[in-house]
């Protein structure tokens, strides 16, 4: 049975729980030679449940066709890997989804999501409402942390008016302090974030989570370059993590107090200014 | 003439059971239904048949199957079409799981009366343990355990990989071995049971209504032989107000009292001679192994590449019959669609309007003490009986 | 310490939601005692630590209105679990007119005539949801706990409100959680939106409660917590 964790977007934790916050980076040659921003640690830690069988799938989001994104349910370390870097958008979850999960073979998955989808997530895991839910199959959720995502097709077309970069261009978005950095095949473009506001979801204007409080791993950038910010949220995400180190996936060490301080104050700020949008549209 | 009013427990839905008495035998007997009435016929008016397959299995959450499947049959007919072989066959085994749920649910609540002793908590689980793994069968061949969305006009919604038959037919065989073992020890440990003996002696000799042993036959009933009643209309005596409330109705075939459901299909359509009230559960029993055994042998002949669903649906005037046999017994949905394919007019008859009566007519003689027993043996289903209209002809 | 009692009671709905709390009979006795007509021990007169009633309300069955009343007055904690029972489901739809009691003509969620403490949608819901949520209830708050009260004080809920308050509106940011909730999969995704196939619509209200925007304006519209209060300084 699910045992009882208190889980509330409460300012007063803009982190939710967690146990503890490491800087992480991965070890695994791999993913080095593909990775394109961040550290990695996410896609090491997830081939490393696949390949010690811990997990028999993880369900992440692959690169279609420009920035759009497909849910893939990958099975093997390649199939992982070939998802390395960022969606930088929500990708739906399907039917299609529910069909390939309810395949016997598939007992134990791990899900990369974002904040929005960890929630939907946790609850179907707790509170399974429909009895044709994945429940028992969610072994574990992880969420990036997400400051909101983008009007698809607006964004790419301003990308497109304003910057001659298509959709295709570009390798990978990821934000830096208070610049989106766009890397694209002919160089790297850094555009303020206000300036991209009026191209974010209104859905995510209300959206009060930053780390993904639902989740058992939160990831995201750390402020201390190459890495990648891990909060752990239970015992067996710790332990996991651990031995995923052990056995050289990636390394691990405790986030500084700045480190922790940066991504509290980002969340306290997407969670203040998700209630004023809140009570404005109400 | 003193009378006892049996509040009915381990049945499902809200009825009563009154019964007068004379020295301790039942004199006469009347089943009355409490549950409200929803009106899934009036519901159902003026929507479009995707909504209808939706709703009307929602008429029960024991049964939902078999009033998807009557509905689709109904509207498939009215709208000219039939499912594929492929559609066929699964829908089918949808229906024939079904079945067995529903026998297993019954028996859930039957076993504290047949089983003495400490067993009982043990049959519980095993009994539980195996209506997991029919939910699990279900949930694999119609998308969900209740309420099963893969039933559609046409066919089945999704087209079933090998893979999934494949499991399907691994957890049908575990079923098979687990439900054997479970029959054996169960029918051994009944053999005590005073409540046993007093329904092998008790014989109900009623005239038998079934069209086909695993599905449903429109063209083996005459429609036109059918008759429902209002209560009161069918007793035909001044009724006091606490059987006059009653919300289900009754019906007769050829004008005569009939019985439908497991032990009804058996001896029609197999051998099977009982004719004492324990006979009824053998039925039941027996019934679940059978259908197991058919689910398999039709799910092996799936063809892979094949379709299993018509695609291509009519909207158009026309009138239809879906005759299924339920759990229960046999189960009738008509409808008349209008020229835009919506349904114009509904009709249902549920197996319990035609056991009602029996279930009544055989309770006579019976110790009044027991007397609850009676209705419990015939599974009368409440939701349903409760959600039907009177049934006109033409 | 005796366990609580747990009254189970189906009040017009199709049993649907009952008999699957039935399948964890085993695993729910272990916290609390249950009392329901499948087990054979129903019994209305007494009081109950917690009530789980299914199916919905006959606004035109004075008796069922009597009970339910009754009911609330010797429960603790009252729950309105599954569809039905918590916001109308398919019988919203119901319009009498039928024999033999044609003067049934109004469904409703129990919301209607009783206050509810907790209401679930699902039609039916996972037998395991009933476990988790008495958990839940036992240790105190949580976030979805909180979202399940906030429905106990609405009258319907459906694919057709998630349109209106959230996809319409523009609130939708994409993630297919409701498309992956919806029983009759009435929800489709047309250009990384979902859009309501509005005949296969059973108004089971799944898709709102799963839908992170949706429940997040219902806790924010019914239930005013100390946190959003906090948040937005003092009470507006
Ligand atoms: C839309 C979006 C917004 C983000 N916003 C922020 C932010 O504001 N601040 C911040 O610090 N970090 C943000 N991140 C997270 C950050 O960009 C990195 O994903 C995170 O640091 C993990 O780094 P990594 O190198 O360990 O990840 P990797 O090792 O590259 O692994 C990431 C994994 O996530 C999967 N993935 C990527 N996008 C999606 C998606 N949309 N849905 C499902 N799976 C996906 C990939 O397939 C890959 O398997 C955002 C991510 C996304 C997708
Ligand atoms: S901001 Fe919130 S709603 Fe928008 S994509 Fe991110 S987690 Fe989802
Ligand atoms: S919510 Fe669904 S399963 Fe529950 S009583 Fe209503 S129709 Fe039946
Ligand atoms: S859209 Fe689906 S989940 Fe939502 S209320 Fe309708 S039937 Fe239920
Ligand atoms: S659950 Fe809500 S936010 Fe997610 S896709 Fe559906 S309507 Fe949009």
């Amino acid at each position: 049975m699910i045992a009882y964790q208190p889980i509330v977007l409460d300012p007063d934790k803009p982190l939710g729980n967690y146990i503890v916050v490491y800087d992480a980076r991965t070890r695994d040659q791999r993913v080095r030679e593909r990775k394109k921003t961040g550290g990695g640690a996410v896609t090491s830690f997830v081939i490393y449940l696949i390949e010690k069988n811990i997990v028999d799938a993880v369900v992440v989001a692959r690169r279609k066709k420009g920035l759009v994104g497909e849910i893939v349910v990958a099975r093997s370390a390649e199939e992982i890997l070939s998802t390395v870097g960022n969606r930088w958008s929500v990708v739906p979850y399907t039917l299609k989804l529910r069909e390939i999960l309810s395949s016997s073979n598939i007992r134990r998955v791990v899900f990369v999501g974002l904040p929005c989808q960890a929630q939907f997530l946790k609850q179907m895991k707790m509170f399974p409402l429909m009895e044709s839910d994945f429940s028992s199959k969610i072994y574990l959720i992880i969420s990036l942390f997400c400051m909101g995502t983008y009007a698809i097709e607006g964004f790419i077309d301003y990308m497109k008016r304003t910057y001659s970069i298509k959709a295709e261009d570009i390798v990978d978005i990821h934000v830096a302090g208070d610049k989106l950095v766009v890397k694209h095949s002919s160089g790297v473009l850094e555009i303020p974030i206000s300036e991209t506001l009026y191209y974010l979801q209104h859905g995510c204007l209300t959206c009060p989570d930053y780390t993904g409080v639902f989740s058992d791993l939160s990831a995201g950038m750390s402020s201390k370059p190459g890495y990648t910010l891990l909060i752990v949220r239970n015992k067996l995400v710790d332990k996991l993590l651990h031995e995923a180190e052990t056995h050289g996936y990636l390394e691990l060490e405790e986030a500084s107090t700045e480190s922790i301080e940066y991504v509290i104050n980002k969340s306290r700020e997407k969670m203040r200014k998700a209630y004023e949008y809140l009570s404005h549209i109400l | 003439m003193g009378f006892k009013i049996f509040d009915l427990q381990r049945i499902g839905g809200e009825a009563v059971f009154l019964v007068y008495g004379e020295n301790g035998f039942v004199k006469k007997a009347y089943f009355v239904s409490r549950a409200p009435v929803r009106g899934f016929e009036r519901i159902v008016r003026g929507k479009n048949p995707v909504f209808v397959i939706n709703a009307v299995m929602r008429i029960c959450g024991i049964c939902h199957s078999a009033h998807g499947i009557a509905s689709a049959e109904a509207i498939e007919d009215a709208m000219g079409i039939s499912p594929p072989v492929n559609g066929r066959l699964v829908r089918e085994s949808i229906g024939l799981v079904n079945r067995i749920q529903s026998h297993l649910i019954h028996l859930f609540m039957l076993i504290p009366d047949i089983v003495i002793g400490d067993s009982k908590t043990k049959f519980f689980i095993e009994n539980i343990r195996l209506l997991d793994l029919i939910n699990k069968l279900l949930a694999k061949l119609g998308g969900s355990p209740t309420h099963p969305p893969f039933i559609v006009v046409g066919g089945i919604a999704r087209s079933l990989s090998e893979e999934v038959v494949g499991e399907a037919i691994d957890i049908s065989q575990k079923i098979l071995e687990h439900y054997r073992e479970f029959k054996k020890s169960l029918l051994e440990e009944t053999r005590d049971s005073d409540k046993v003996s007093l329904l092998m002696d008790k014989r109900a000799n009623n005239k038998l209504l079934a069209t086909h042993p695993y599905y449903g036959d429109r063209y083996n009933i005459g429609l036109d032989k059918i008759h429902v009643l209002r209560y009161e209309d069918y007793r035909k005596e001044n009724l006091p107000d606490e059987i006059k409330k009653t919300t289900s109705l009754i019906a007769l075939y050829n004008g005569e009292i009939v019985e439908c459901g497991p032990r009804a299909r058996l001896a029609l359509f197999h051998d099977f001679s009982g004719n004492s009230l324990w006979d009824i559960q053998l039925a039941r029993l027996l019934e679940i192994e059978i259908s197991i055994r058919r689910v398999i042998d039709l799910l092996k002949r799936i063809e892979y590449g094949e379709p299993f669903s018509t695609g291509v649906l009519t909207y158009r005037a026309g009138r239809g019959v879906g005759v299924y046999e339920a759990p229960r017994g046999t189960l009738i949905h008509r409808v008349v669609l209008d020229t835009n394919g919506r349904v114009k007019e509904y009709r249902i008859i549920v197996p319990t309007m035609f056991n009602i009566p029996v279930m009544e007519s055989v309770a006579e003689k019976f110790p009044v003490k027991y007397s609850d027993l009676i209705p419990r043996i015939y599974d009368p289903c409440i939701p349903c009986s409760t959600h039907i209209v009177k049934f006109r002809l033409n | 310490m005796s366990k609580p009692g747990l009254l189970l009671l189906d009040l017009g709905g199709c049993e649907g939601c009952s008999l699957s709390i039935i399948r964890v009979l085993p695993q729910l006795s272990r916290i609390v005692e249950v009392y329901s007509r499948y087990t054979g021990n129903l019994d209305l007169k007494q009081k109950y630590d917690y009530a789980v009633l299914t199916g919905p309300i006959c606004l035109n069955s004075g008796d069922h209105i009597e009970m339910l009343k009754k009911i609330r007055e010797q429960t603790n904690t009252l729950l309105a679990y599954g569809s039905c029972a918590s916001v109308g489901g398919i019988i919203l739809y119901a319009r009498g007119g039928q024999e033999p009691r044609p003067e049934h003509r109004v469904y409703a969620p129990l919301s209607r005539i009783v206050k509810i403490d907790y209401a679930v949608p699902g039609c039916p819901p996972a037998p395991q949801m009933l476990i988790t949520l008495l958990n839940h209830i036992k240790q105190g708050r949580g976030f979805f706990l909180d979202l399940f009260k906030a429905v106990a004080s609405i009258h319907k809920l459906s694919g057709f409100d998630l349109m209106d308050e959230v996809v319409l509106p523009g609130l939708c940011v994409g993630c297919g959680a409701c498309v992956l909730s919806c029983p009759t999969q009435a929800l489709h995704v047309i250009d990384n939106h979902p859009d309501l196939i509005p005949e296969k619509c059973i108004r089971c209200g799944t898709c709102t409660v799963r839908c992170p925007r949706f429940s997040q304006i219902l806790i924010r519209r019914y239930l005013r917590t100390s946190i959003q209060q906090n948040i937005m300084g003092g009470s507006r």
